[in-house]
């Protein structure tokens, strides 16, 4: 294909093509196996942008297509790339972008009662803005019309402490005929804000992307505005990255089991994966002064060093985690009436997941080998022996089976990293000149998959555009898909199996 | 089945006997505390420069810092070297009145400082009765205390923290408080997130369907004052901006034991800690 990978940006390419040949490059690559990893919107001035970023063995390439203003249209890849589903809406929302030929061009990231003509993420909308709402805009939605089918509207306050999100269930009581899935309720702008914002404050709006995620989203941010900059992180950075990294993983997953264990009514249970949960947050808390370990990433390495107390500290605490960890695990995998719940539950074949773009322990409990720390590993993972780790039922159960192993792996992982943690400086050397502007992707593997950035910076130090892809918003479309044919009372099930976020879907 | 009781004994109790006993989160950074002795107006405008939320702001005669803004990142500490800014672990930081978290600091060559006096308490007088009842109602330990929580645009941290509640380290039951799913059995309510423009009518159809009285709980700093969103075309900036709050309970996310001190503090079972002050240093 002759594409020319940039020295200083490797696994990094991108080729201009025209609107109209768009399709058939996308199916050229789509053929090759490429996974789709972005679909990043710019406002470019003089035009409007879009990228359509893959992932290929190499890593990233993306084609480009430039719009006019006046007119932004071009055919849209949904019909032939399902996974590009919900970005072509996300740009039609935000920047009025129309992808032709999409088969349901209905709002995603605004909600109906957003004035239309309005897109936020263009430069010339006021970010301040807070325009009337229009009282006549609907929901459009799947309807099932069959004798005794009826719409059970879940949300988005919903009975428990959850983050907020509507799921309008289509069922004639008892089986879920078809799923409607309005999202975006927290969306807060999190993009707009990136725009102009200092590099450095770009690490701060990255942490609250999703509070439970914040290291996978400040790693990817940190290491696009990296890439973009030409700076090298130093060994010793890269390695707490990691290590930080791998403790958000289990209490991420251990969140997931005591959801699990709590949509079951197995109390003792919930209880006790709930203990070794607090006590990894409290970990986090005694490692970088703060439970979801805010903080602890700057761009050029991190903030936080690994002081050789607090490393005892933390090997120690490991070593008492593992062995109450394995006990608890195979006393869960021992309960039946638990076992019961999940197993057969909320299947997503192979196929669609691949077909999707699902990512994460959704997709690998499907079967779908991807896991950017090993496919294209970043931070301390090239030095890391790492292989993804896959399950082939397709199912709730396979989904905590992969959790339920990542745990074990990451603590292998961090012991590891804590033991032969690399001398050196925490920071990358300023190299004194201001930032060269510059545009690059990062990526992170966190708990729910992959994070995909990417970022535009200006000579003076600002983020001029940053995308945030989530884990969550490539998953949750295939939420919907797994659902269809379950029962109500699975609905618990289903969706902690997913283990996804509503803040990082909807920024 | 057994298997998990034996289990569940044999873990013994690692609950915490706040607030009978005092109680502590090993290594947690908490909150910025200003040292006005060993501080100075330059320190607080490098501090400035550095705060990615504008908790901290300074000018040549007076500087702010509103804890009701900080996101916790500890930039400031780290700005100045001379210890003149601290992260504290404290965790006692809910307060009835949002100028509670706010330090106002002088210029002692500039005195033209806020007019307000110092250490004051500004909760308003409506709150207090409705604490006084719920008090009472649960000192008879007749009653107990319900909480609705709605998510308005949080970023996920605060529900897991509001989550942790109910885990044996925590264990809110003990305290006579428990969750409802439906706000009308609901006495207080507990807000996270800066309220996104679609979670508002939501957050009002919630608070509407509750009985008086009820308390109103904005947890973390999104909830207090928009905090690193702040308000924009997608959110409105605070939850009171839309409902009238009672009790702030700073932190991004407040940790359990800050939550537990709001939820206590809603009914009249512990004190506020922290009050307006106004400080006077050198420029």
């Amino acid at each position: 294909m002759g594409v020319v990978f940039d020295a200083t940006l490797p696994e990094e390419s991108y080729r201009s093509v025209q609107p109209g040949a768009l399709l058939d490059a996308v199916q050229e690559l789509h053929q090759t196996g490429a996974r789709l990893a972005t679909v990043v919107g710019e406002d470019r001035g003089h035009a409007l942008a879009v990228m359509f970023a893959f992932w290929q063995a190499e890593g990233i390439t993306a084609l480009e297509i430039e719009l006019p203003r006046d007119e932004p249209v071009y055919p849209a890849v949904t019909p032939s790339l399902h996974a590009a589903q919900w970005y072509e809406r996300e740009l039609h929302d935000l920047f009025g972008i129309v992808p032709e030929g999409h088969p349901w061009l209905k709002r995603l990231a605004l909600h109906p009662d957003w004035p239309a003509g309005l897109h936020p993420l263009r430069d010339n909308f006021d970010g301040r803005e807070q325009p009337a709402k229009n009282p006549n805009g609907r929901w459009d939605r799947v309807r099932v019309e069959a004798e005794g089918a009826f719409e059970i509207p879940y949300g988005p306050v919903r009975s428990g402490v959850f983050e907020s999100a509507q799921f309008v269930v289509e069922t004639g009581g008892e089986d879920i005929l078809h799923l409607n899935l309005h999202m975006f309720y927290k969306h807060r702008g999190i993009e707009k804000l990136f725009h102009e914002a200092p590099i450095e404050q770009g690490v701060s709006l990255a942490e609250h992307v999703s509070g439970p995620d914040l290291i996978a989203h400040s790693t990817a941010y940190c290491q696009a505005v990296e890439r973009a900059m030409g700076m090298a992180v130093p060994e010793r950075a890269s390695a707490i990255r990691s290590l930080s990294q791998e403790l958000e993983r289990i209490y991420n997953h251990l969140d997931v089991v005591v959801r699990e264990c709590e949509a079951a009514s197995l109390i003792v249970a919930q209880a006790q994966f709930a203990m070794l949960k607090e006590r990894i947050l409290r970990l986090n808390a005694l490692l970088s002064g703060s439970r979801f370990l805010r903080g602890v990433n700057c761009v050029g390495g991190v903030r936080r060093d690994l002081v050789d107390d607090a490393r005892r500290a933390l090997l120690a605490e490991l070593k008492a985690f593992e062995p109450t960890f394995r006990d608890r695990r195979a006393a869960l995998l021992g309960t039946n009436s638990f076992i019961d719940r999940i197993v057969a539950t909320a299947r997503l074949p192979y196929d669609t997941a691949v077909a999707f773009g699902a990512v994460g322990p959704v997709a690998r409990g499907s079967g779908v080998s991807v896991d950017v720390r090993s496919d294209h590993p970043y931070a301390a993972y090239p030095g890391l022996s790492l292989e993804p780790i896959t399950y082939h039922d397709c199912d709730a159960m396979a989904r905590v089976q992969v959790r339920l192993d990542e745990i074990e792996e990451s603590i292998r992982l961090i012991r590891h990293l804590a033991e032969s943690l690399p001398e050196g400086p925490l920071v990358a050397p300023a190299n004194g000149s201001t930032p060269a502007p510059g545009h690059a992707f990062g990526w992170a593997e966190s708990a729910k998959g992959e994070v995909v950035y990417w970022v535009r910076i200006t000579p003076d130090g600002r983020v001029s555009r940053c995308k945030v892809r989530s884990a969550s918003f490539a998953n949750w479309p295939l939420f919907d898909i797994a659902s269809v044919g379950t029962v109500l009372t699975d609905f618990g099930f289903s969706e902690h199996s997913f283990g996804l976020s509503q803040a990082a879907c909807d920024v | 089945m057994l298997g998990w009781i034996v289990r569940g004994i044999r873990s013994g109790i690692v609950t915490t006997r706040y607030p009978r006993r005092p109680d502590a989160m090993p290594g947690y950074r908490g909150r910025p505390v200003l040292h006005p002795g060993r501080c100075r107006m330059a320190d607080l405008r490098a501090a400035a420069e550095v705060c990615p939320t504008g908790a901290i702001t300074a000018n040549e005669g007076h500087a702010r810092l509103d804890l009701s803004l900080c996101i916790q990142c500890g930039r400031c500490a780290d700005a100045v070297a001379n210890g003149s800014i601290t992260m504290a672990p404290d965790f006692e930081v809910a307060v009835r009145d949002r100028r509670a978290l706010v330090v106002d600091v002088v210029s002692e060559r500039n005195g033209d400082g806020p007019a307000e006096l110092p250490s004051s308490d500004h909760a308003s007088p409506t709150i207090e009765p409705v604490r006084k009842m719920l008090g009472e109602r649960m000192a008879t330990l007749k009653r107990s205390l319900h909480i609705r929580h709605v998510d308005a645009g949080s970023d996920g941290s605060e529900e897991y923290e509001i989550h942790a509640l109910t885990n044996p380290y925590y264990d809110i039951h003990r305290l006579g408080i428990f969750f409802t799913a439906t706000p009308r059995h609901a006495d207080v309510l507990m807000v996270t997130g800066p309220v996104t423009r679609p979670m508002e009518l939501a957050l009002r159809a919630t608070y509407d369907a509750m009985p008086d009285p009820r308390i109103v709980i904005a947890v973390g700093t999104s909830a207090c004052s928009g905090g690193i969103f702040g308000s924009s075309y997608a959110t409105l900036g605070g939850v009171d901006k839309v409902l009238p709050v009672d009790i702030y309970v700073p932190g991004s996310p407040p940790s359990p034991f800050a939550l537990l001190h709001a939820l206590l503090l809603a009914t009249d079972r512990v004190a506020q800690r922290l009050l307006h002050q106004v400080v006077r240093v050198p420029s």
